[in-house]
């Protein structure tokens, strides 16, 4: 019996794998500009699970990091529409105070500029320890906390480390430091948006791979923002990618990359020089440029880069939806088509 | 054997760190550096930041005086032109560098950005001639005559790095030396400029310096790879070489880390690196309990 009395007790549970733990529904940011209202995100949906690593891959001006500062409330002059339920509270209905007590808390953040992302006139140990002080944590017990978990993300003599300060740190430590930061406070979700985009390959490798671990062994779910679909490969379970604020396609990280069934995933996955195979004499590209957020083209906002475009993709905005007989959701008129034979666009 | 456009030999670049209250001390960015570039081909100077790559070609086109060693365009010293034939050489190597927009001038105009070497180096008889080129430049890159008037706040990214080499490109260069030339641009565009250079290389018959930090880019443009570690050069050879196999233990890790885009494959690297690692520690290990052992 007493096996079982151990086992009930919660607090040793992890958390069940499947749960969701953060839910976005149908999501949509848009800003005030001197040139008239920038609609930035449009009806994202998103669902992270307990324990679960989840993608948002883009480029530059696709929403993504809007996406996820909004999960935090951190856009003060953006209008937000939808829910962000993140463990049965709705962010966005929340008060002040109760999203004070998620930020850093629950949800961790990783911040993608290590260089600007620390105070640079506190020391390490005042930053890394404060969100434990802020909430009562005597100094000395912050400090072992401190101490150990720098310890774990790879800082020699820990202790000591704690009293310099951020220039003393190269940027591969610093962005070491970032993440114990926010891992501190022991959150259930950890927001990582280009964590790596600043570092050297070889320091970008080791920063993410210890990430890996570390959501690993703390049962932490983890939300990783990225334009590097090599990063997210080796990362992630479930993609969303995004293109002009709105998710063109989700699925597996195994589905993105062999099934996919949207021509702009498509044609990023085509456009990557390799490092292994046959050198192309040419890459398959995307012409054209993104659009600018000010302007977005009628219909499917991918339709004057696609290669495939239809009269109806000019007129209609095209739905996420896992067309029949498809491996997953797309938001393409002819998802239909290319589910025949998917990851194999003609 | 072709022939050779550019020979850097033995090149040293030091810096000096003043510091106020101690006696000063000297950096070398760049540790006895050598290598060639044979006409037609495309070299790749690969490292990390700090590694020296940039201000290797920083002395190539004598933006940077070296401390030692000499560089060779065309057989002649690069460290004794001066005057008229500092122009000419400066003429002869033309430079594209990393981001498009902090590179060019904002208050010119297109036409103006891209002729203004041409007027310099009067590689134009008259006004006509220098817009005929300058559209045909424009052509070239895969931008428009309409472009001519605007100003560089009006381009994206990708088109103003198309600026820059058409700029680059204007007053006839043997030697285009390219400094990280896609990696401020988005993954979409950054295809399009490499499909690009490579159109240049086998038309123009361009001899390009490529200096980049992703493999994955430099395999698919250059024929030949440098490899550079804090300053040095540890490797260099062909690209089937270098990618097959990998000879210094810095390239091999340089490989191991790219991110490559199949799950599969990058679960695979993934365990790898974590086995890499381990051995690495205890190798680190056992060299400090070593050296404990021997201080003791």
């Amino acid at each position: 019996m007493t096996t079982v009395v151990e086992d009930a007790s919660p607090a040793q549970q992890p958390p069940a794998a499947d749960a969701s733990l953060l839910d976005i529904k149908n999501l949509s940011i848009s800003f005030p500009t001197q040139q008239g209202i920038v609609r930035a995100v449009n009806g994202v949906r998103l669902n992270v699970g307990n324990r679960e690593k989840v993608g948002i891959v883009g480029e530059s001006g696709s929403g993504k990091s809007v996406t996820a500062l909004s999960i935090l409330r951190l856009l003060p002059t953006a209008t937000i529409e939808g829910e962000i339920w993140f463990d049965g509270m709705d962010i966005l209905q929340a008060s002040e105070e109760e999203v004070r007590a998620i930020r850093g808390r629950r949800i961790g953040y990783i911040f993608q500029n290590p260089m600007s992302a620390l105070n640079p006139v506190q020391t390490i140990g005042q930053q890394l320890t404060e969100p434990l002080r802020i909430r009562g944590v005597g100094r000395r017990e912050a400090n072992e906390r401190g101490a150990a978990l720098l310890d774990r993300v790879g800082i020699k003599n820990p202790r000591r480390r704690m009293k310099d300060h951020p220039h003393q740190f190269s940027g591969g430590m610093r962005q070491r430091v970032i993440i114990a930061m926010a891992l501190i406070a022991e959150p259930d979700l950890v927001i990582a948006d280009e964590p790596t985009t600043a570092l050297d390959v070889r320091v970008q490798a080791r920063v993410l791979d210890l990430l890996a671990e570390l959501a690993e062994e703390r049962h932490l779910a983890v939300l990783l923002i990225t334009h590097d679909l090599g990063i997210l490969a080796g990362f992630a379970q479930r993609v969303v990618v995004m293109y002009a604020g709105r998710p063109v396609e989700k699925c597996s990280i195994d589905g993105l990359y062999h099934q996919s069934i949207h021509p702009y995933t498509a044609g990023l996955l085509a456009s990557l020089p390799r490092l292994e195979g046959e050198i192309p004499v040419t890459l398959t590209t995307i012409k054209g440029q993104p659009p600018s957020p000010l302007d977005l083209p009628t219909g499917c906002p991918f339709h004057p880069r696609c290669p495939y475009v239809l009269d109806i993709c000019r007129e209609e905005e095209p739905l996420l939806l896992v067309p029949p007989g498809g491996p997953h959701a797309s938001a393409c008129h002819r998802a239909g088509e290319w589910s025949r034979n998917p990851g194999k666009l003609p | 054997m072709s022939e050779l456009v550019l020979q850097v030999e033995d090149l040293v670049k030091e810096f000096p760190i003043r510091h106020m209250f101690r006696p000063s001390e000297t950096v070398v960015a760049v540790d006895h550096v050598t290598f060639e570039v044979h006409r037609g081909s495309a070299v790749g100077l690969v490292g990390e930041s700090g590694s020296g790559k940039s201000t290797t070609a920083r002395c190539i086109i004598r933006l940077l005086d070296p401390t030692s060693g000499r560089v060779l365009f065309n057989g002649e010293d690069v460290a004794h032109a001066s005057g008229a034939s500092l122009k000419q050489l400066r003429r002869r190597m033309q430079i594209v560098f990393q981001d498009p927009f902090s590179s060019l001038n904002p208050r010119m105009r297109v036409e103006s950005i891209i002729s203004e070497g041409i007027r310099i180096h009067h590689l134009a008889a008259t006004d006509r001639a220098r817009r005929d080129r300058v559209v045909e430049l424009l052509d070239l890159v895969g931008l428009e005559a309409a472009h001519l008037r605007r100003k560089p706040s009006s381009f994206s990214g990708g088109q103003l790095q198309r600026i820059g080499i058409a700029r680059a490109l204007a007053v006839d260069p043997q030697l285009l030396i390219c400094d990280e030339p896609v990696s401020s641009l988005d993954v979409s565009i950054q295809a399009q400029i490499l499909n690009l250079f490579r159109s240049l290389q086998t038309e123009l018959n361009l001899t390009m310096l490529f200096i980049a930090h992703d493999l994955a880019t430099v395999r698919h443009l250059c024929d030949y790879i440098v490899v550079m570690q804090d300053g040095k050069v540890v490797e260099q050879g062909p690209r089937e070489q270098i990618y097959a196999a990998p000879s210094h233990p810095y390239t091999r890790d340089l490989m191991a880390a790219v991110p490559v885009p199949d799950p599969d494959l990058e679960r695979e690297r993934r365990k790898a690196r974590k086995v890499l690692a381990a051995e690495l520690a205890t190798e680190q290990a056992a060299a400090t309990a070593d050296q404990a052992a021997s201080s003791a």
